[in-house]
């Protein structure tokens, strides 16, 4: 077998483990409500953590470009309660904007 | 679609042809470890780190699934099977405002998206020779600006908003410091940020 597709069955094989993990051993069940109220808090900060991510990080480095302009143009339209594809479509046409004039 | 497309370029790239690629998206369905686990193969690692790498970036889908957990309900292949569905914008949109978490809307976004990230791999991969790098139009925004809309409603409260911040600072602080995957998940200790004061 090849290494790519050695490294497809593997890759399955892990992530379906740990995906369906918390749905297989505790699905059904509600928590108390101690850990409810910590499991709500969960989204934002996986959100925040993303988005962190996904705008300021090249790899292991922290960087500052477009991509920072676009989301400053996302929270602008989010502010003013426009719907989310508009909100994707601002972050994309400014931050495209911007590495076309070469920042 | 446009991910998928970046996928499929950069798994050419990296010697996977389009049958391996596509076959890829198709089972594994997670982006960000695709993405690390290709490009280190490519670059001669070897299966077991590219698989590691790949590990670590699927971690949160451990957190992720064991918060969403009450919700999957049925028997437990039933459960194993819905819970690949799980991926970062499915999860994220299908929970409920008021708390709680909508199956049925988990996977009126995933399916879509993996048609298209399954679509987008095999095109990309086919002619990636002919596209260059994705970047310069700016689709590299599309994602954080969507889970920024996700998060937004969610920050009017102020225990949200304490965790977001605590959780986005600690995922920068960290990244360079850890291996990829990590950040999100110590950004997870965030949540202590939110008990009431």
């Amino acid at each position: 077998m090849s290494q790519e597709w050695l490294l497809v069955l593997l890759l399955w094989g892990m992530t379906a483990a740990v995906k369906s993990f918390g749905p297989v051993v505790f699905g059904g069940r509600q928590l108390p409500p101690g850990l409810q109220r910590i499991n709500n808090l969960v989204p934002s900060a996986v959100l925040a953590a993303l988005v962190a991510l996904q705008t300021a990080t090249t790899g292991p480095e922290v960087v500052a470009d477009a991509r920072i302009a676009g989301m400053a143009a996302a929270i602008g339209l989010l502010a003013w309660k426009k719907p989310l594809w508009t909100v994707m479509a601002g972050a994309v046409v400014v931050t495209a904007a911007l590495r076309w004039i070469g920042v | 679609m446009t991910l998928g497309l970046s996928f499929g370029v950069v798994a050419a790239r990296s010697g996977f042809d389009v049958l391996t690629a596509t076959v890829m998206s198709l089972t594994t369905y997670a982006g960000s470890a695709q993405f690390a686990a290709v490009t280190l193969l490519g670059a001669g690692t070897g299966v077991p780190i590219a698989l590691a790498a790949a590990t670590l970036l699927n971690l949160r889908y451990l957190a992720m699934g064991i918060a969403v957990a009450p919700w999957f309900e049925g028997p437990w292949w039933r459960r194993l099977a819905e819970s690949q569905m799980i991926v970062d914008a499915s999860w994220a949109v299908g929970h409920r405002p008021g708390g709680g978490f909508d199956r049925g809307v988990m996977h009126w976004i995933a399916v879509p998206f993996l048609v298209l990230w399954v679509g987008g791999t095999a095109v990309g991969a086919h002619f990636a020779s002919a596209i260059g790098s994705l970047d310069r139009f700016g689709l590299d925004a599309i994602v954080p600006a969507m889970f920024l809309g996700l998060l937004w409603p969610r920050l009017s409260e102020p225990a949200d908003r304490r965790v977001a911040i605590v959780a986005a600072a600690i995922a920068l602080a960290t990244t360079p410091l850890t291996p990829p995957g990590m950040p999100v998940l110590l950004a997870l200790a965030a949540v202590v940020a939110g008990r009431p004061r």
